[in-house]
């Protein structure tokens, strides 16, 4: 139980901690990919990564751009359209891009992972995606069904009970749900307009298949949200007991997203209210049995992701928190990010461009970077803060050939404040998220993000970053 | 490509120049290099014939098959390897060198470089005039001694890996050796990183890659080794030795 007491002196924490910032689902972050980054980079990080003792195994995401309909709120690359055979083109050229990849990696360089994100992923029929299944099969390693976790964004409104048996036929064995938000005005103002009905017979059409890891996302800050109405979203996600949540902040950046323009910004929550929202919300949660895993997400005491967290093995990445062991990833489709060796690229986000370069044999890389040694340093402390939550200088400094607290004697200083405010625990060998810390993980990261202006944080609010809460 | 071909790269040069004042008897590597049991004078002479030259970088090569024999080299820091190129064209690895070992030594006979010795990452060498040497150490019987210490060092190693063994069994040993011979350095014995790639490895220890993955997987899951990226602890070093074959310190 989260006390009152506990549950005041957070929501000033977050009051006062509320700043903008990257999420760190890459370190450096994507506004930082650069276009001077080639395939021939590319090619160069893939054989590195072929070359290590024990290379990683791999993991794919793959982005389908297509939607039925557009949400205002959507900052994803997406193409909104009903036309039939636009989804086959696009797979054609996403087979091509399979091939050329697939290629590149060892023959023992075992695939453990596939995601499907998007878009909506289930604008594809039962039928393209056991179809793209079996592309990969032929060209990939898989692992065995019992190793292979198979994941996909599910849009309750584009499938029925018989489609969630389909997919789950074909393997896939995580399903996560875009709830947003159950209140009717909510849903109007942000067009997605499902019933609370739709969502549970998807939950239950899984569970009933076998798939028990459910996640429901959720959005706080969306127009038309009060405090009460979100508390009772909550309650009803909370009845429905999905094994994990994700709950996103809302930014509002309408210079940056089209869609969001078509959101009155008058029927915005305040900041304020979003604060408080935000950390009821956190309560709610925890009263009902959830474990806050970091940044966005919420597992069920005995859901894995929760087990990663006492136990570690918790690996963050662009799909957020996974337990996974650390792989490479190779982003498939357009605007897909790979993750492979030392390096972060993405592939274009312009459908046209992306089949012009594939018809041409060439791999739809758009921009990237490769990481210097301090980025690798400052990434790997990012990642085992936002994973573990124990920073251990001896081990990053022998890791990185360094004396951890010489190299960031600045940082150090830094992060005393935090300290002051029990947020981490200093010691001599190293630092500790506290349970409170874990709440504001993104400060802390911050911290180590030499790419932000260490002036002024006032500067970065400025920037194209969202908000940390 | 040679070492020539290295860019003007200022923090390089930076480290060059550290790299031309440094000397023998300030060089943290005399204890185990040519150096031992020579008195200071007799270390001054050594060092007239030593040159030290800019860093090399990955693949950089010192010197190649067929290249006349000048200079013998000691690693004074990263790593090399030297490798022989067969009738057919393909590359195999004889041998990794470490800081404080030489390498070139097997130019003696012929005059002329048997292998190709390439870096593995930035790595530097201290360059000894083959003649000069040669005249020096029949003056100074200590520095004759360590020589042929060292060559004899070389060619045990190289002869432990000729005979016919199992996989597990060439990798507990090479991975002895490393340890046994960082421990030598004053580096730790039981984790180092493993710079070279593993198909460098598997070429080394005559395996495929994939084998040479599914060893250090099958050591890890019997809790021999614990393998963090490409640095690996020796958990259980007795339990590696049974393993190599050799329970003795060799």
């Amino acid at each position: 139980m989260v006390s009152p007491i506990h549950r005041k002196q957070l929501q000033e924490l977050i009051q006062k901690y509320q700043v903008n910032g990257p999420r760190y689902t890459s370190y450096p972050s994507a506004l930082k990919f650069d276009e001077s980054f080639s395939d021939q980079d590319y090619y160069a990080q893939v054989k590195s990564s072929n070359q290590f003792v024990v290379p990683k195994p791999l993991s794919v995401y793959i982005h389908i751009p297509f939607c039925a309909s557009l949400c205002y709120y959507c900052g994803c690359n997406k193409v909104v359209s009903r036309k039939k055979g636009i989804a086959n083109e696009y797979l054609e050229s996403l087979y091509k891009e399979i091939e050329l990849q697939a290629v590149l990696y060892e023959d023992d360089r075992l695939l453990e992972q596939i995601h499907f994100g998007g878009g909506t992923p289930t604008y594809l029929t039962s039928e393209q995606l056991e179809e793209l299944l079996g592309v990969l099969a032929q060209h990939f390693h898989l692992a065995l069904p019992n190793k292979l976790e198979l994941g996909i964004e599910v849009d309750p409104r584009s499938v029925n009970d018989d489609t969630i048996a389909e997919i789950i036929a074909l393997g896939f064995n995580r399903i996560s749900i875009g709830v947003q938000d159950f209140d009717p005005e909510v849903q109007v103002a942000i067009n997605r307009v499902q019933s609370r009905e739709q969502v549970i017979s998807v939950v239950e059409a899984a569970r009933r298949n076998g798939v028990k890891s459910v996640s429901l996302d959720l959005i706080y800050g969306l127009p038309k949200q009060t405090k009460a109405s979100f508390k009772h979203t909550i309650d009803e996600v909370v009845a429905i007991r999905p094994a994990r949540i994700a709950l996103y902040h809302y930014a509002h950046m309408p210079n940056q997203i089209n869609a969001q323009r078509l959101i009155d910004e008058s029927t915005l929550p305040a900041s304020s209210e979003k604060i408080e929202m935000f950390s009821e919300t956190i309560g709610r949660l925890i009263d009902a049995g959830y474990i806050y895993i970091g940044m966005d997400h919420f597992a069920l005491a005995d859901d894995s992701l929760a087990q990663a967290l006492t136990n570690g093995g918790l690996q963050r990445n662009f799909q957020g928190y996974s337990t996974h062991a650390e792989c490479d990833i190779i982003g498939l489709g357009v605007s897909a990010i790979s993750n492979v060796n030392q390096s972060f690229c993405q592939n274009t986000k312009s459908i046209t461009t992306y089949k012009e370069m594939l018809a041409k044999q060439k791999l739809p890389i758009e921009k990237g970077i490769s990481l210097n040694e301090d980025d690798q340093i400052r990434a790997e402390v990012i990642q085992r803060l936002m994973c573990d939550g124990i920073v251990d200088y001896n081990k990053i400094g022998r890791q990185y050939n360094i004396h951890f607290q010489y190299y960031f004697d600045d940082e150090l200083l830094s992060l005393e404040p935090l300290a002051k405010d029990d947020l981490i625990q200093l010691s001599q060998t190293g630092f500790s998220v506290t349970e409170r810390g874990r709440f504001f993980l993104r400060n802390i990261a911050m911290v180590f993000d030499v790419y932000l202006p260490k002036v002024s944080l006032q500067a970065v609010s400025q920037s194209s970053y969202s908000k940390t809460l | 490509m040679t070492s020539a071909h290295i860019g003007l790269n200022m923090e390089v040069l930076g480290v060059d120049v550290q790299q031309v004042k440094s000397r023998c008897s300030q060089c943290a590597l005399d204890k185990i290099c040519l150096p031992v049991g020579l008195n200071h004078s007799e270390m001054g002479r050594l060092e007239e014939i030593i040159k030290t030259t800019k860093p090399y970088q990955v693949d950089d090569k010192v010197y190649e098959a067929g290249g006349r024999l000048n200079n013998i080299y000691a690693v004074k820091s990263g790593m090399f390897k030297s490798y022989i190129i067969d009738a057919e064209g393909n590359e195999h690895i004889v041998a990794f060198h470490l800081p404080g070992e030489l390498f070139g030594l097997d130019a003696i006979h012929a005059k002329r470089y048997i292998t190709t010795a390439k870096a593995i990452g930035t790595s530097t060498v201290c360059a000894i005039e083959y003649d000069s040497l040669t005249a020096l150490s029949s003056k100074l019987p200590m520095l004759q001694k360590q020589l042929f210490n060292l060559m004899s060092k070389e060619f045990s190693s190289a002869q432990a890996l000729l005979a016919e063994q199992s996989a597990d069994r060439k990798l507990a040993g090479f991975l002895l050796s490393l340890s046994t011979r960082f421990k030598q350095r004053g580096y730790s014995e039981t984790t180092f990183n493993l710079v070279m790639q593993r198909s460098d490895i598997a070429n080394n220890l005559n395996m495929a890659p994939e084998t040479v993955s599914r060893m250090f997987k099958r050591l890890k899951n019997e809790d021999i080794i614990e393998l963090n990226v490409n640095e690996v602890t020796i958990v259980n070093m007795q339990q590696l030795q049974m393993l190599s074959g050799c329970l003795s310190s060799c």
